[in-house]
């Protein structure tokens, strides 16, 4: 081997050695980032060379010769991991909302509706027991109107949380769409680098950091259709392929739980976007539960009080504003006591015969309380405003736990990836010596093959 | 083979090691601060749902409560009214025992048909009496209409003979009038009639008749008088059952809903160290790092 030799070993050496600490500095630079993904880095020698000393061909050594940087990752976690992220996403997004559904009829630890309907009822037991007092008229308005207030109040408020959502929904759909682009066009990016034989390394890293924000919005799988170029697909949507498919932000089915693409309509199986569709048909559940409580309301008590004969002598009086018989009922949205009644309480009918003395009517609006409505499922109404608020209740707290057990998973897969895949300063902090100490050595290697170099030329000249 | 432990890792369990505790500290506080288990369903479905119901049964009995109390002010009102009409009618009784004496006088006679005269309008106006509302006691359900007028010596009723009612439990009507349009009417007329036998001096009539319808009236008003007692009993009786049953419910609602709070103190007391305890070596942990010992 000749003292040349040493150079090129040494230049390879420090060029390899440059590689690895900025390699690794880059890293340490990208520790807060979980998007990426840490490189671990292997030295090869380079190929060794034959000399002829003597009579015999010797194999010299040529040191370092290069160095395989490697993302280091797992497949299976990463996959896993996505699909985790979403469910949780859906479940933390539909117990949200859903607890937003249940602060609409759950007010300062009470249910608004049972409590107003009880309040109805019994300022019907009072007017039964005092038909000829103006205050027992009064209170029996007051009850009314805040039982059609309520409940309109409740149907209302709800109606505001589902236009929110129709707008999250929207806002979710283009932010899925503006995903899938960016997924396509680091795809092509990503397949130029790979050909030029440079490192795509940040790219690949910055496609996982999209296809984890899309993973929030909606569960997808992934297929690996060419080297480095991921493939989207949900169901049998096809997000991302060769070409990306556009969803539309109208032709989604809260009911169905899909989307669509103009054409074809797609299952939501997972994601921010699930969720917000479920929220939304739990408020609709929630809405039409509201209108038949609304309307039997309606129905019964206008049935007894149109029995009614009032102190001005009027009978047939409807309670409660309602449509004439045989047509459709407008349900809660404008659930309302007859304006009639709101001017003058003298306008209620208390019994039959227009006595004073006569709380017949009164206290049939009292009993409807216990009453059993066929077409409410045999409920009571307090029965079936509790029972749909109940399941509400239940659903939350199923889901709640649901989230809990999503949580523990989704923290456990990603410290498995972290694991593998993340930074570790200290460990980056070692690399970095040890490549301090082999550029020092290399450097003092180089130093005394140019001291030796110089000293033979000296003895040859002399 | 050493675990792994990534930079983020360390940092994800750092932060997870205070949520935690920050999670139960915070929700214990709730809990003691509000003095409830839970103020929402999804909290507490099942307790939750109780309590609501508790609550409406609670109300309801309350209302009822007030209906009795209503009720038991007129019954005792409509009471006092018989208990005078009873007293004028003692007095009937020992006016006709003086009308049968044959030691009276022309001119004690008079005097003792004035005295019956002033008895019938006295009851007149008895049976006109009105309750705390000004409805007309014993007018039935027209308690707006002057029940009883007098027409050419005739006491003539206006009212009808429906009762006024109040609901005293769920469905369970208990009535609160007294039907006095025949008493009174009659009564009326004894005394009517009375009258004329004292103005005609008929001792005869006064001692087999008169005596006799007199008595019979008091009967009849003692009758109505027993019906008010019995109907105040009944409601007694009910206040009792209802306050009892209230009573029940409001402990049965605070078993389930309201705070212990003396094992609400220890839990918070618990959760603030832990959460204190997970600071505090937080804070110490998370100062180590390799960068602090190279030169």
């Amino acid at each position: 081997m000749s003292l040349l030799q040493g150079y090129s070993i040494g230049a390879n050496a420090l060029r390899n050695l440059e590689i690895a600490t900025s390699t690794t500095a880059e890293d340490i630079s990208e520790a807060n980032n979980p998007n990426h993904a840490r490189k671990s880095i292997l030295f090869r020698d380079a190929p060794a060379s034959l000399e002829i000393n003597g009579k015999k061909i010797v194999q010299l050594a040529n040191g370092l010769g290069s160095l395989i940087v490697k993302r280091i990752h797992d497949q299976v976690i990463d996959t896993n991991l996505t699909q985790a992220q979403s469910k949780q996403s859906y479940l933390d997004n539909f117990t949200q909302n859903l607890g937003q559904i249940e602060s609409v009829l759950i007010q300062n630890g009470s249910n608004e509706i049972t409590q107003a309907l009880d309040q109805f009822f019994n300022a019907a037991s009072y007017l039964s027991s005092n038909p000829g007092q103006y205050a027992s008229r009064v209170g029996l308005q007051n009850a009314g109107i805040n039982l059609a207030k309520t409940v309109q109040g409740a149907f209302l408020q709800l109606q505001d949380q589902l236009t929110t959502l129709n707008q999250q929904i929207v806002l979710t759909i283009d932010q899925i769409n503006d995903y899938a682009s960016e997924i396509k066009t680091l795809n092509e990016a990503i397949l130029k680098t790979n050909a030029t034989g440079a490192d795509a390394s940040a790219l690949i890293d910055q496609r996982n950091g999209v296809l984890q924000d899309l993973s929030k919005l909606m569960g997808f799988q992934t297929i690996e259709n060419a080297p480095d170029a991921t493939w989207v697909l949900s169901g049998q949507l096809g997000l991302v392929t060769g070409t990306t498919t556009v969803l539309s932000t109208s032709g989604y089915s809260a009911t169905n739980q899909t989307v669509s693409d103009g054409t074809n309509n797609y299952t939501v199986t997972s994601g921010k976007l699930l969720g917000l569709l479920q929220s939304a048909s739990s408020i609709q559940n929630m809405q039409a539960n509201l209108n038949t409580l609304a309307n039997h309301l309606k129905t019964e008590v206008n049935t007894i009080h149109e029995t009614g004969t009032n102190s001005l002598g009027k009978t047939n009086i409807q309670f409660f504003n309602d449509v004439a018989t045989g047509q459709l009922q407008t349900g809660a949205s404008d659930f309302s006591v007859n304006t009639a009644i709101v001017t003058d309480p003298d306008v209620i009918a208390s019994g039959v015969s227009g006595n004073p003395g006569d709380g017949g009517v009164a206290l049939s609006l009292s009993t409807l309380r216990s009453q059993s409505i066929a077409s409410l499922s045999n409920s009571t109404f307090d029965q079936y405003t509790r029972n749909f608020t109940s399941s509400l209740g239940e659903q939350i707290g199923s889901q709640k736990t649901s989230l809990a057990t999503q949580e523990a998973i989704l923290t456990q897969l990603q410290n498995q990836k972290d694991s593998i895949s993340g930074v570790s300063i200290d460990e980056s902090m070692l690399n970095l010596i040890r490549y301090q100490r082999s550029l020092q050595a290399i450097a003092e290697v180089l130093k005394r093959t140019d001291q030796i170099t110089d000293n033979m030329i000296r003895m040859a000249s002399t | 083979m050493v675990e792994r432990v990534s930079t983020s890792e360390l940092y994800q369990q750092y932060s997870q090691g205070i949520q935690e505790p920050q999670a139960r500290y915070l929700k214990s506080y709730q809990k003691l601060t509000s003095g409830k288990n839970f103020t929402l369903s999804s909290q507490n479905p099942t307790g939750f749902d109780l309590c609501v119901n508790y609550t409406n049964i609670k109300e309801n009995l309350e209302q009822y409560q007030e209906n009795i109390t209503y009720g038991k002010q007129l019954l005792s009102v409509s009471n006092n009214a018989l208990n005078e009409v009873y007293g004028l009618f003692q007095k009937a009784y020992t006016l006709t025992l003086q009308g049968i004496n044959a030691t009276t006088s022309p001119s004690g006679l008079q005097a003792i048909v004035q005295e019956v005269n002033s008895l019938q309008q006295r009851l007149v106006n008895v049976a006109n009496a009105q309750g705390p509302d000004e409805q007309y006691l014993f007018a039935g359900q027209k308690t707006s209409t002057l029940p009883f007028t007098v027409s050419s010596n005739t006491l003539n009723y206006n009212g009808d003979t429906n009762n006024l009612s109040i609901e005293q439990g769920p469905g369970a009507l208990a009535t609160i009038s007294i039907q006095a349009g025949t008493l009174f009417t009659q009564a009326y007329q004894t005394l009517e009639t009375l009258k004329n036998d004292l103005t005609s001096g008929n001792g005869l009539t006064l001692s087999a008749t008169d005596l006799k319808n007199v008595q019979t009236t008091m009967q009849d008003i003692a009758q109505q008088q027993a019906f008010a007692g019995s109907q105040i009993q009944i409601l007694e009786e009910a206040t009792n059952s209802n306050d009892r049953r209230i009573e029940h419910l409001k402990n049965q609602i605070a078993e389930i809903q309201d705070t212990d709070w003396s094992k609400a103190m220890m839990e918070y007391n618990e959760a603030r160290n832990v959460y204190l305890a997970a600071l505090e070596s937080t804070s110490k942990i998370a100062q180590f790092s390799l960068l602090d010992f190279l030169y």
